[in-house]
């Protein structure tokens, strides 16, 4: 899985910029991801990549076109040291994992392996942990989002 | 108990399932909010309790919108919610239409939807997923906040506004972390209720779930996470600089040529706000191209009865229509590549009103009135 990283509060208006934002298509909104901040990511991100963020990653607005527009380009999840709210309930609501921590140590183009349950991130030999999701909120995202995690138990459950 | 916690009916930490008094949204998050409904719901619980605000994007720039609009009130119709057109921004109308109507837990598909805290009720904004849930269920699961509690004391001097006083509040907690967290306001609230507004609306800034200012109801004496106590006569008229609103400097120490100017939004486009800048901008004229946004049809009536609208628009000002005007950058004065904008919104990040490579300068009604005139930005109490 490679690293692609970036710094501190990186907001939805840098994933999907407004003015970009006007359609509910998700490989559309997966050609607009990052697409003045890091034009290249919708090029050349591969299936299973990890993005990699400092601090406040996905604050601002709440449209969740962001979260699903990284979801649609085939990303296994997001790192990084604290996340906007609402991109947080966004991401799970989609089925993306996220794990919380330190990220200084990760770099652009790292190839690195992760466990989204345990929080374990391996860059070679190097082993690290980080803080998983809760569990009933790990229970929506392994489910592929909340919308199908309804879909199998009905209801809402935080046990 | 913190006020949370009361409303909650729960302790800071715990994960609770609670059901939800008012739901909102509006025409950005809708389409999303709809394709996530679909596809596990058929009705909604409680549509008299939901309401739907075209206020982001109105009236339709473009085909694609418009389409994505008339979708909108298809499901609107479908589903019997009402849908409020042309009356402005959510978070001014809610209130203004009497759509509060006792409610106390709020969830709104708008970051911005903790301005309701102004009146002491608990609104969260939420993504679209989390909202068709919430449509569908009526009810959503939320994590208790642990609250900063905020002690207000003494007054604002003249030329300040509550804008300065959270620009002054978001660089005190410029390293502190607020993420999952609330503020809670006490101590002199002496306020409009417009500025009220202002206050719980840029709290979002500081990265706060949301905000509530007491309303004399609870009891507030809880555990808080931390105390902060803001002595109002010593903020002084402050600016943020790009490209983020916790970037502060005080207007005093700013020197930077403007090109255009917007005033309005749900953080200050209310009736105080325009009568402060009427009285800067009577008699005189705007050098730069200046935009003016009131957050509803309501405020736009009283600027008319008051005859806002006609100083503004002797001054040069050009008067938006009801809603959310150029904040988000997707008409009625987009950023250009290069340019300066000042502007009385929340967040000026990069790309927010327009170009990425636009600077925006975030500042109070009455800094930007006056920094109107001069082209420049422009502190008020060097002038007024």
């Amino acid at each position: 899985m490679r690293v692609w990283k970036f710094g501190d509060s990186i907001s939805t208006d840098a994933i999907t910029p407004g003015r970009y934002n006007l359609t509910k298509d998700p490989q559309e909104l997966a050609k607009i991801a990052f697409i003045e901040v890091r034009p290249e990511f919708s090029r050349e991100v591969k299936r299973r990549d990890v993005i990699v963020g400092g601090k406040n990653f996905g604050i601002g607005s709440s449209r969740e076109s962001a979260a699903l527009a990284l979801k649609a380009a085939g990303i296994s999840g997001i790192i990084a040291k604290s996340f906007g709210r609402i991109f947080y309930r966004n991401c799970i609501n989609l089925g993306i994992p996220l794990l919380t921590g330190d990220t200084d140590w990760l770099n652009d183009g790292d190839e690195i392996e992760v466990d989204w349950q345990s929080g374990i991130v391996r860059r070679g030999k190097e082993i690290r942990q980080f803080e998983p999701l809760e569990e009933f909120l790990f229970e929506i995202v392994k489910n592929g989002g909340i919308i199908e995690y309804l879909q199998r138990r009905g209801d809402l459950c935080i046990e | 108990m913190t006020i949370i916690e009361e409303i909650l009916k729960a302790k800071t930490g715990e994960a609770v399932i609670r059901n939800v008094d008012l739901i909102y949204a509006h025409d950005g998050t809708m389409p999303l909010i709809i394709e996530a409904f679909r596809r596990v719901f058929t009705r909604v619980k409680d549509p008299e309790r939901v309401f739907i605000f075209f206020d982001h994007v109105y009236p339709a720039p473009t085909v694609k919108v418009a389409n994505l609009q008339r979708e909108i009130r298809e499901f609107a119709r479908e589903q019997g919610i009402k849908i409020f057109e042309g009356y402005g921004i959510s978070h001014q109308v809610v209130p203004e239409e009497g759509l509060l109507d006792g409610a106390k837990i709020i969830v709104g598909a708008d970051s911005h939807t903790p301005t309701l805290g102004a009146f002491g009720v608990f609104a969260v904004g939420m993504g679209a997923t989390d909202t068709a849930i919430a449509l569908g269920l009526g009810k959503t699961w939320l994590k208790v906040p642990e609250s900063v509690r905020v002690n207000l004391e003494g007054k604002l001097s003249k030329n300040v506004m509550a804008m300065d006083l959270m620009l002054h509040l978001i660089n005190l907690l410029k390293d502190f972390d607020m993420n999952y967290k609330a503020l809670e306001f006490f101590g002199n609230l002496d306020f409009p209720i417009d500025e009220k507004m202002t206050i719980a609306n840029f709290s979002v800034e500081t990265n706060a779930k949301t905000a509530l200012l007491d309303n004399g109801i609870f009891e507030g004496d809880g555990n808080y996470l931390r105390e902060i106590t803001i002595e109002l006569g010593e903020v002084e008229p402050l600016v943020a600089l790009p490209h983020h609103p916790s970037n502060v400097e005080r207007a005093e120490g700013v020197t930077q040529k403007i090109d255009q100017v917007f005033i309005g939004s749900c953080t200050n486009g209310r009736i105080e706000h325009f009568r402060r800048v009427a009285e800067i901008l009577e008699g005189e004229k705007v050098s730069v191209r200046t935009f003016i946004g009131p957050a509803s049809r309501r405020i736009y009536f009283k600027m008319i009865e008051e005859g806002i609208v006609q100083i503004l628009s002797e001054a040069g000002a050009v008067i938006l229509p009801p809603g959310c005007g150029p904040c988000l950058g997707r008409h009625m004065g987009v950023a250009g590549d290069g340019e300066v904008i000042l502007s009385t919104t929340n967040r000026n990040f990069k790309g927010r009103m327009g170009s990425p490579n636009a600077e925006i300068y975030l500042a109070s009604p009455v800094t930007a009135a006056v920094s109107a005139i001069y082209g420049e930005i422009t502190n008020p109490e060097d002038v007024l």
